[in-house]
């Protein structure tokens, strides 16, 4: 008995030493990154935005990285978002759609053209939501900025179905109750629930700084902002309410 | 001074070729209707903003000019800083990266989202976007791109580099983001590898 309550403190031990000492040791799998991620990591891959072209490298032997292809495209790519057995890339003039068939390898399937804007992209049942930024964006010092949708149920002829003005929209992220935007300094609400057109429902500030782009995890949002970050809940109004935050 | 001009120039093309793609959208109503603004914002903004450049004596804020050779590219995990300048984030499990632009990340343990604790700070100067699978960390440093076995924080075990694989051909001779007064670049120091938002003096460059 006494020899097991010793093995128990040290196995505690150990697993106290451990997890201060390794935050990320104790983990495996992939993340998940922000809207505006140009690194993403799914199964075996890694995808790296680089310019105007898409680098592939496949990650099976973890003591390497091997390159395996890169994809040229006809503008500056900003943002990378995984989606069924797609990607999305977001440009500064237009959301590529891509395929993984060989993960290897993506292919272009087709090409959503915008104005010269910054646009994240994320989606949900077959519409996709992108926000195009011209405030502050590289090389679009004038023009709207906007939230669209765009039906790609049929993914080789993307159609936007809805535009609407927003302000200086940065990241979003989608779930089944709401489409989230960073917007206006905060994070605006939106309803996609009914119509293809997203309903507006509230805009919420997060803090004193500006919110750029927002993770979802189970049932509420981390949100980084020009002050750092929060955890932030939300109830079916669209207010919401901040649970815990790291700032300067 | 002559760059600065020509940068502003520049800046005018673009504009003209945004209306240019506008005008080409002739399907969509509410597009038309949003070129019309868009073409009347633009020449407003264009006159506002670009027909009287002037640069401030002293001290101010903007971008300044990254050389190589000049920075150190080691790895290492040190105490908390604060968050100054946050950038792009990544969720590993309750675990999150939060991105100090060019100098590393913040590890935060978000177990407890009504109390998040901030484990310490990954010094990679540079770094402006991650991802990681596995307890291996894929990292840019400048142009490079870094694949990095961090199963144990305190022992960090480069596994490759992949040198200037992220480069953007010309792309280093102006700031990341338009609107700030910058440190004209001087090549005679070197080769941009990236920009940092830092006190500058009597700028004469902006973009």
């Amino acid at each position: 008995m006494r020899k097991l309550i010793y093995f128990s403190l040290v196995i505690a031990i150990c697993a106290c030493a451990d997890d201060s000492a390794n935050p990320i040791g104790g983990l495996s799998g992939t993340g998940t990154g922000g809207s505006l991620a140009s690194f993403l990591v799914t199964n075996n891959n890694l995808y790296v935005l680089a310019g105007d072209e898409l680098l592939t490298y496949n990650l099976e032997n973890e003591n390497r990285l091997l390159y395996t292809s890169s994809l040229k495209l006809p503008s500056l790519l900003e943002t990378i978002a995984p989606y069924e057995n797609y990607l999305f890339l977001g440009s500064s003039n237009a959301v590529h759609f891509l395929n993984r068939d060989n993960p290897d390898q993506p292919q272009l399937i087709s090409t959503y053209q915008h104005f010269t804007a910054c646009d994240p992209v994320v989606a949900k049942g077959s519409i996709a939501y992108s926000t195009i930024r011209s405030t502050g964006c590289r090389g679009a010092t004038s023009g709207p900025d906007l939230l669209d949708a765009i039906d790609i149920s049929d993914i080789s002829n993307p159609r936007v179905l809805y535009s609407r003005f927003v302000d200086a929209p940065y990241g979003l992220a989608i779930n089944d109750d709401f489409l989230f935007v960073c917007e206006n300094g905060g994070i605006s609400v939106f309803s996609t629930s009914s119509t293809n057109e997203p309903v507006f429902v509230a805009n919420n500030k997060i803090g004193d700084g500006v919110a750029y782009d927002i993770i979802l995890k189970d049932d509420f949002l981390i949100v980084v902002t020009s002050e750092g970050i929060f955890n932030v809940t939300y109830d079916l109004a669209g207010n919401m309410q901040i649970l815990g935050q790291i700032t300067s | 001074m002559q760059r600065c001009c020509e940068k502003l120039r520049y800046s005018r093309t673009l504009n003209n070729h945004t209306h240019r793609n506008l005008a080409d959208m002739k399907g969509y109503k509410t597009l038309v209707l949003f070129s019309l603004l868009a073409i009347l914002l633009g020449l407003t903004s264009c006159f506002e903003t670009f027909g009287e450049v002037t640069f401030p004596e002293g001290e101010t804020n903007g971008y300044k000019p990254i050389y190589a050779n000049s920075e150190d590219l080691s790895i290492v995990f040190e105490a908390t800083r604060p968050v100054d300048n946050a950038g792009k984030i990544y969720l590993y499990g309750d675990l999150i990266l939060l991105n100090e632009r060019f100098k590393g990340l913040h590890l935060i343990d978000n177990q407890d989202p009504s109390n998040p604790q901030n484990l310490g700070f990954l010094r990679i100067s540079g770094a402006t976007d991650m991802a990681v699978r596995n307890q291996v960390l894929y990292v840019n440093q400048y142009e490079d791109l870094l694949a990095v076995d961090v199963s144990d924080i305190n022992n960090i075990r480069l596994i490759a580099r992949e040198e200037k694989v992220l480069a953007i051909d010309g792309g280093n001779q102006v700031p990341p983001v338009s609107g700030f007064y910058f440190e004209c670049v001087d090549l005679s120091k070197g080769t941009v590898i990236g920009w940092e938002m830092a006190t500058i003096n009597n700028p004469k460059c902006f973009y």
